[in-house]
């Protein structure tokens, strides 16, 4: 029996209504006879629910903001700990946390770099200055020497102390496209980072660390790796599409600039850069964001260690690096266990 | 129940957040109130936690419980929050049940659907869904009309569908 055409079109119209939440009141009714009428319908509206939720989960991430969440919630952070440590009354689990590899310390500049691109007001001469400002900045920093800063972050008041455990310290060090991050937190301490080729590794202790490859990054990953990369275009599909731009007055030898984020976004108020007007190098950036505000603070510009870019340069022998070659099943359970079920889809199947 | 089983459950639920997320979602639950719903759902399967037999299956017992749950939450909200009736809800809740014990697959799918998407729907979707904004302020951000977003946004969600079921059924799979 052929299907009629205009019932599936009209489901498929107002179910996308009450996706976007524009359903008018008068219509649900015609929804729902639409889906009593016919299983195939109910089947569609299913499909269009699911992929509503997949596209949430898949593109919906705080790539911007996730170093925050790195070092607010290493690795003692997971279902399993929450569980036993929170109230036990209500035993509450975090949606979207974890995001561990969707951060390092340059992400103040990409994102300034991104609202500069896309916004596209160049008429606007201080605003110009602003991105001559940052191509001059992207330059110094594309330069073979090593910069590392200090991360620290403020929380509001009201955020509960107990939902997090903060790191003693964290120092992130950066070279063009790569970076490694070193985090502290009494005795506790690791490092996870990017190597040249594009994959990500952390460390697991002193003796073991798991890689995971760039081909087989998973989707949140690969946007958040990109965006870490300072590859301006493929920022253009990203999400720091539309932020407005100040150049305020330079402060002794550093120009500042502020990104601020034309509506809600990322719960991000602003990036604050401090420009060194001499070197072009970033001396401290601030993000503001909701509840918290993290703040990157230049302590040393040296030579690279080329082997700290990779975790071998962080482990001692014998040694042992997780990779999808060896025990790449390993790897997947201890990224969940360490940081949720979003781990899940950081490496593709 | 001891701790090991204990912990099991734990990381059960936790390895099923994604599928009980896309079941509150198919229950017609506003995304503004899923994370809420599911924090509620998380907290009743911790709590009956001694009720699930280890070595059974997790998905169909935490379904059944998660199920209830969101159809109560829904009854809570009102009726002018109610779209369908309970038996629309139980046949929605059957089908999706049954599409979620394949959503890795039909994760999986949507990655590479969204990798061939061209970039101007790319951006759109991203604006939408990572910049969480609403269509009315993607339509003021990028100068166009709120009606016309909302029709291309309605084509590439029509056009990643059926990339979906497309992938999958190469696979030899039921989309």
């Amino acid at each position: 029996m052929s299907h009629q055409p205009y019932p599936e079109e009209r489901t498929r119209q107002l179910i996308v209504q009450l996706i976007d939440g524009v359903l008018e009141t008068d219509d649900a009714p015609e929804l729902n006879r639409l889906v009593q009428s016919d299983p195939r319908l109910a089947e569609l509206v299913v499909d269009q629910l699911l992929l509503d939720s997949l596209l949430s989960e898949a593109v919906g991430t705080e790539s911007l903001t996730g170093l925050v969440d790195l070092i607010s919630e290493p690795t003692s952070s997971t279902c399993e700990l929450r569980l036993k440590t929170s109230d036990p009354t209500v035993h509450r689990f975090r949606g979207r946390s974890r995001r561990l590899w969707q951060s390092v310390g340059f992400v103040g500049v990409v994102a300034f770099i991104a609202c500069a691109f896309l916004v596209g007001r160049w008429e606007n001469t201080a605003w110009a200055n602003a991105v001559t400002l940052m191509k001059s900045a992207i330059e110094t920093h594309a330069e073979p020497v090593e910069r590392v800063y200090l991360v620290t972050e403020q929380r509001s008041v009201t955020t509960k102390a107990s939902d997090f455990r903060l790191p003693t310290h964290v120092r992130v060090a950066t070279m063009g496209d790569r970076f490694w991050v070193e985090v502290g937190r009494d005795a506790e301490q690791w490092k996870w980072g990017r190597e040249g080729n594009g994959a990500l590794w952390m460390t697991l202790g002193p003796q073991r660390a798991l890689k995971i490859e760039h081909d087989e990054i998973g989707l949140p990953l690969r946007i958040t790796s990109e965006l870490h990369g300072l590859e301006v275009n493929s920022l253009l599909n990203g999400i720091l599409k539309n932020c407005g731009l100040t150049r305020e007055s330079d402060r002794d030898t550093v120009a500042v600039i502020t990104a601020t984020p034309r509506w809600r976004w990322s719960k991000l108020r602003s990036v604050t850069l401090e420009i060194d007007r001499e070197t072009k190098a970033v001396r401290k950036q601030v993000l503001d964001r909701e509840q918290v505000v993290t703040t990157f603070l230049l302590i040393e510009s040296r030579s690279p260690k080329e082997s700290l870019y990779r975790a071998e340069g962080h482990l001692i022998e014998p040694a042992e690096v997780f990779t999808r070659l060896s025990q790449p099943d390993q790897r997947q359970r201890i990224l969940m266990n360490r940081f949720g079920p979003e781990a899940e889809r950081w490496i593709k199947k | 129940m001891n701790e090991e089983s204990r912990k099991q459950v734990v990381q059960e639920i936790a390895r099923h957040q994604s599928r009980l997320r896309g079941l509150v979602r198919c229950l017609l639950v506003r995304s503004s109130d899923v994370d809420d719903i599911l924090q509620e759902i998380n907290a009743v399967l911790w709590e009956k936690a001694d009720d699930f037999q280890p070595g059974t299956d997790f998905w169909a017992w935490a379904s059944q419980i998660a199920r209830f749950k969101v159809v109560n939450q829904i009854r809570k909200y009102g009726r002018e929050r109610l779209v369908f009736d309970d038996a629309i809800l139980e046949q929605l809740a059957e089908i999706a049940a049954d599409k979620l014990e394949q959503l890795d697959r039909r994760r999986e799918a949507l990655d590479h659907c969204l990798q061939r998407l061209p970039p101007p729907q790319r951006q759109l979707i991203d604006l939408r869904y990572a910049g969480g904004q609403t269509v009315e302020s993607i339509a003021e951000s990028i100068g166009r009309p709120a009606g016309s977003v909302r029709q291309t946004l309605y084509r590439i969600r029509t056009a990643l569908q059926l990339c979906i079921e497309g992938q999958l059924a190469s696979r030899g799979e039921p989309s």
